[in-house]
């Protein structure tokens, strides 16, 4: 059984990385952000470290929305996943497969992102703040990966980038990961506290005691509800395909 | 009570999308060691039968074994998939991964498949083993297809319009594939729109129209009642398929 995950997840990766269109914009993007607004055009010494946990939780989400949604969709509507679940195949295999992938690339980006704050904009932080954020930012692409996959059952092929898209950019501007979110008009701010980007940005800003103030459990509350809001869907959206 | 060497029976399988019913009442048995083709025009039913039968989509009947088991809903266990091999008609695969590691993969999934090397053998897939399955030919995806399909010398085998695509050789050299897994002990159900193909390949036929079994023949006794009336066989399979009357004078049927 084992042997299978490991296949699966090994040509998963394999196939990302024989795609540049999905690697480079994903690793590019919030690498050139930061290194524009967190460095370049950073006006005080405290926002650059503010300007990595924003850019870093924008890199990490897209993979993860991505990597599920357009994947899915691709492999859904040209009979690849059919093909699969009627093989011996665990769906887990192919689920598992797409988060270690998704997985892999948000390290890559963070890792990038790390060493360039640590490099080139003199940000320092302690090791346990280091490994928080990597851990906190990591674990937090789950609920991601989870809308990633609903609208990769519920899109086209065509269609899920430009979804994808529509929901990602607004929902990272509207969370403060481009431009933090005490910046932003009141009304907008009550709106980020529906999003789950937001949630998890406030978790990572906790680490650097940046956050806006709100509970560790109401961040996680919403992420976990978020969550399992996201896996009835997809359980539904399951079954109305196989009809 | 059915047969030892009964693969699959069904027993009026329907199923309706919306209020179309596409299946109405369906019958089948297949036996080990047994090609049954099902014929019928586009529309017919014939893929629904089979993503029925697999339990790609959800149908009523009162009965359906798979391989000794009975089966219910549209859940079909592990050990059973493990069994079954399928060709289907929209099958694509990951366009970035080569024809050797599609295959790599997916004899991941079974416990003894056949090894690489020899399914690529066997379909005559060695010279583009390393070709990514993105820029193959039409007719040598659907040669990977059928490799995947064959990969764990299924005992039951679902080919949805295997041929499409195909070239004359390539046809062959699937065709004689097929027939050593029938003797070997295989039950293949076959859809195609190629004649030729039922006739080199079938031991039964079922033509299947507007969702229901119009004939059903073995494939000796089809050719026997195309000589009768004087018919060739598309010309019978025409008629037993309910072309309009227009047409079918064309074809010279009467």
């Amino acid at each position: 059984m084992f042997a299978i995950h490991q296949a699966e997840a090994k040509y998963d990766l394999l196939s990302l990385w024989r795609t540049p269109g999905f690697y480079l914009p994903a690793i590019l993007f919030p690498v050139v952000f930061y290194y524009f607004f967190g460095v370049v055009f950073s006006f005080s010494s405290g926002a650059a470290p503010q300007m990595l946990v924003a850019y870093s939780c924008f890199g990490v989400i897209g993979p993860a929305l991505f990597n599920f949604s357009v994947a899915v969709a691709s492999d859904r509507v040209h009979g690849w996943l059919a093909l699969k679940r009627l093989s011996p195949m665990p769906l887990s295999a192919y689920m598992l497969a797409k988060y270690v992938s998704s997985t892999v690339f948000a390290v890559v980006i963070l890792v990038m992102l790390f060493t360039l704050a640590a490099v080139v904009a003199d940000v320092s932080l302690w090791t346990w703040q280091w490994a928080s954020l990597a851990f906190i930012l990591l674990a937090g692409t789950l609920p991601f990966a989870l809308l990633g996959l609903l609208l990769g059952l519920v899109c086209s092929d065509k269609a899920a980038p430009g979804v994808v898209n529509l929901i990602y950019l607004p929902m990272a501007f509207l969370s403060g990961l481009w431009i933090p979110v005490s910046l932003l008009p009141d009304y907008v701010q009550r709106i980020a506290e529906f999003l789950p980007t937001y949630h998890l940005s406030q978790l990572a800003f906790k680490v650097i005691g940046a956050d806006q103030g709100q509970s560790v459990g109401f961040h996680l509350g919403y992420l976990v509800a978020f969550s399992l809001v996201l896996g009835l869907l997809i359980r539904w959206r399951f079954s109305q395909l196989q009809k | 009570m059915i047969a030892a060497n009964t693969v699959l029976q069904v027993q009026n399988l329907s199923k309706k999308y919306g209020a179309t019913k596409v299946l109405n009442n369906v019958s089948l048995t297949i036996n080990s060691s047994e090609v049954v083709a099902v014929l019928g025009p586009n529309g017919a039913g014939k893929t629904t039968l089979i993503n029925s039968l697999l339990g790609l989509c959800q149908a009523d009947f009162t009965e359906l074994q798979l391989l000794g088991h009975a089966v219910k809903g549209q859940q079909r266990s592990r050990e059973l998939r493990a069994q079954i091999g399928v060709m289907m008609q929209v099958g694509s695969l990951n366009a970035n991964l080569t024809v050797r590691e599609q295959l790599d993969l997916f004899t991941h999934c079974y416990q003894q498949p056949q090894p690489v090397d020899t399914l690529m053998e066997q379909c005559d897939l060695t010279s583009v083993q390393n070709q990514r399955f993105g820029s193959l030919s039409g007719g040598q995806r659907q040669r990977v297809l059928f490799a995947i399909a064959i990969c764990a010398r299924p005992k039951l085998l679902f080919l949805d319009e295997p041929s499409l695509g195909m070239d004359v050789h390539t046809r062959h050299m699937m065709w004689e594939l097929i027939r050593q897994l029938r003797n070997n002990g295989c039950g293949i159900v076959l859809t195609t729109h190629y004649l030729e193909e039922a006739d080199q390949l079938a031991d039964r036929i079922i033509m299947l129209c507007k969702g229901e079994v119009a004939a059903a023949h073995t494939a000796a006794d089809f050719r026997q009642q195309a000589n009768d009336q004087g018919l060739t066989l598309e010309q019978l399979y025409l008629s037993s398929t309910g072309l309009p009357r227009a047409a079918l004078s064309s074809t010279g049927v009467q």
